[in-house]
């Protein structure tokens, strides 16, 4: 810059110098007052340039001015030649223009951010909504996948791929479930062909008491068939959701009538009830689903009880505890589960705890177990 | 007393037949839709035991052409599908009673006679055993004109052995009788004991014989 302003200044001092030499230099006018042309009284002819603060009283401030002052001789007579320029011109012209490319840069780069950002948006955007359809993916939903239509090869094979190992996972649950509705739905008839005949035969005669022995373990066999299989279908029908309808029901509502329902087996072994059903709980579910859940836990303590002990109902908040003395903890890890049975009881099919927790697991409740003070706590969360 | 039994299973219909046509009901059977229709055009029925998976169709329609033709037939349904939606659809046809599949004969014996009765009003309402009369709307039972007061379990116990009488009833079928769905509370059936231990208490306190008897630990016989 400063190279360039020193150039000039000398190119205006030399085309100054001709000039002079044309014409009388007394008569010299500068249309500038930055250029003085007068006479000197040192016949030495030098040029000095430097950098000096000015104070321009039209400005009213002090400027950095760049200064020639040049001796020259024109005629024999010496003139001194001062021409001053302001540099913070310049400076300005420098400022605006590292200001200008500053702009610039920085427009240039989030520019360039923005359309990166959005483009990789734009990009990703079918791979997300794979990435979020995942998340929701449930085995026994019955959805059909559709993924966002894409250019992008990739993504198309991955939502492909995707698309496909869905559809044989549901094909094949499908399958499975099926199986156990079919298994159980057919062993129905020929399980109540069964039963019919062994009421037949009994009827027969003579029976021997033998016989009267064989036929009964049959019946009985027959019977928790029967049972099982009862439940398993149902529990399919739960899995399967097929209990749509629901309503607003009242915990307690439900409680005292199961506990009205079971009244004659507490009865006959004389089990003492502790009931506190103070907190009202409302819900909505299936009436039918709430009394099977209700009724196995109650139904359990029952008959897991010893004969004269306590078995107390209460509801705490939003949930319902039932509690019955027992002689040792049941192991939780297994206690939900299918054909786990904890009990020596022969009787037990071992599905109902099951049972409870599917329907619980349909509606976001929760169920609980623990054992404290001798006594089996289940909890029911209603939430 | 004729009854229609609509079911496809052979071997099932086989085993009702026998059952019933001891309790002198004329029972028939029809394996399809079709037989069905055929038979309840041309007769009237005191009881339908109607199927709900036939083989051509689903047995419900059975029970709307009933209801069209403004038969007055009593109607049970006996269904394979232990399904809640079949039973309300059966009810709100009209039909009288719903008994999953597979059910003890002597309960399904019962529900045919409880239905039988409510069909008619003309004073069938009373069952007479021997000396044992009872009035099946007011409830009550007479035995040598002197009121037995029985409860309601042992009232039950006393009507299900009087409509299955000279028959052995099994612990099983009498406790599911008695609970309905809440057999399985009961560790045992030993509590169907003390019901009929009370109710002969209270029969043979009016003078009444003793009819009932037990078959060898497998279930008991009201016989005379």
């Amino acid at each position: 810059m400063l190279k360039s302003l020193d150039e000039n200044i000398n190119h205006q001092k030399n085309w100054i110098e001709k000039k002079l030499k044309t014409t009388n230099p007394d008569n010299f006018t500068s249309f500038e007052n930055s250029i003085l042309v007068r006479p000197s009284n040192t016949s030495k002819t030098f040029d000095s340039l430097y950098s000096r603060p000015v104070f321009i009283p039209d400005d009213n401030e002090i400027v950095m001015h760049r200064i020639l002052v040049s001796n020259t001789l024109v005629n024999g007579k010496p003139y001194e030649i001062r021409i001053q320029k302001s540099m913070i011109e310049d400076e300005d012209l420098l400022n605006s223009i590292l200001l200008l490319q500053l702009g610039l840069v920085v427009l240039l780069l989030t520019g360039l951010m923005v359309i990166n950002l959005q483009l990789s948006k734009k990009l990703w955007k079918p791979f997300n909504d794979i990435v979020s359809k995942l998340k929701v993916y449930r085995v026994d939903s019955d959805d059909d996948y559709q993924f966002m239509p894409t250019n992008i090869e990739e993504f198309k094979n991955l939502g492909n791929s995707i698309k496909e190992l869905t559809k044989r996972n549901q094909k094949l649950y499908k399958t499975q479930k099926e199986f156990t509705e079919n298994a159980s739905h057919e062993l129905q008839t020929p399980i109540a062909v069964m039963q019919g005949k062994v009421e037949l035969l009994m009827q027969t005669s003579p029976i021997s008491q033998e016989q009267a022995e064989l036929i009964e373990e049959i019946s009985l066999a027959g019977n928790k068939m029967q049972r099982l299989n009862r439940t398993l279908l149902l529990l399919t029908k739960i899995e399967n959701n097929q209990f749509p309808n629901t309503e607003k029901l009242f915990v307690n509502n439900k409680v005292q009538k199961l506990l009205n329902q079971y009244e004659e087996p507490a009865q006959q072994k004389n089990l003492q009830w502790e009931i506190l059903l103070n907190n009202e709980i409302e819900i909505t579910a299936n009436p039918i689903l709430i009394d099977i859940l209700i009724g196995n836990i109650l139904s359990n303590a029952i008959r897991h009880s010893e004969n004269g002990y306590l078995i107390s109902v209460k509801t705490v908040q939003q949930s319902l505890v039932i509690a019955n003395y027992g002689k040792k903890k049941l192991n939780e890890k297994d206690l939900f589960q299918r054909f786990k049975k904890q009990s020596e009881n022969t009787n037990s099919i071992g599905l109902g705890l099951e049972m409870s927790q599917k329907i619980c697991d349909l509606y976001h409740f929760k169920i609980q177990y623990h054992f404290d003070k001798s006594q089996h706590i289940f909890t029911i969360i209603f939430n | 007393m004729k009854i229609l039994v609509i079911e496809d299973e052979a071997a099932l219909s086989k085993s009702i037949i026998t059952y019933l046509g001891q309790e002198n009901y004329l029972c028939e059977v029809a394996p399809n839709i079709n037989t069905a229709v055929e038979k309840i055009d041309s007769y009237d029925y005191d009881c339908i035991l109607l199927d709900i998976s036939l083989p051509d169709g689903n047995g419900l329609s059975v029970l709307k052409i009933l209801k069209e033709d403004h038969k007055t037939d009593g109607v049970i349904i006996i269904s394979a599908k232990d399904s809640i939606d079949d039973k309300i659809a059966g009810l709100q046809l009209g039909a009288d009673d719903y008994i999953p599949k597979p059910f003890h004969l002597s309960e399904l014996s019962a529900r045919i006679a409880a239905v039988i009765r409510r069909r008619r009003f003309n004073g069938d309402n009373i069952l007479v055993f021997h000396e044992i009369t009872i009035d099946t709307l007011a409830k009550t039972v007479t035995a040598n004109n002197q009121k037995v007061d029985l409860t309601k379990t042992e009232y039950d116990l006393l009507l299900y052995f009087t409509i299955n009488k000279n028959r052995v009833l099994s612990k099983t079928a009498i406790a599911e009788h008695l609970s309905g769905e809440n057999a399985d509370v009961y560790d045992n059936y030993d509590f169907i004991y003390a019901h009929i231990k009370n109710m002969k208490k209270k029969l043979t306190a009016v003078g009444c014989n003793d009819y009932l008897k037990s078959i060898y630990g497998m279930g008991y016989k009201f016989e005379y």
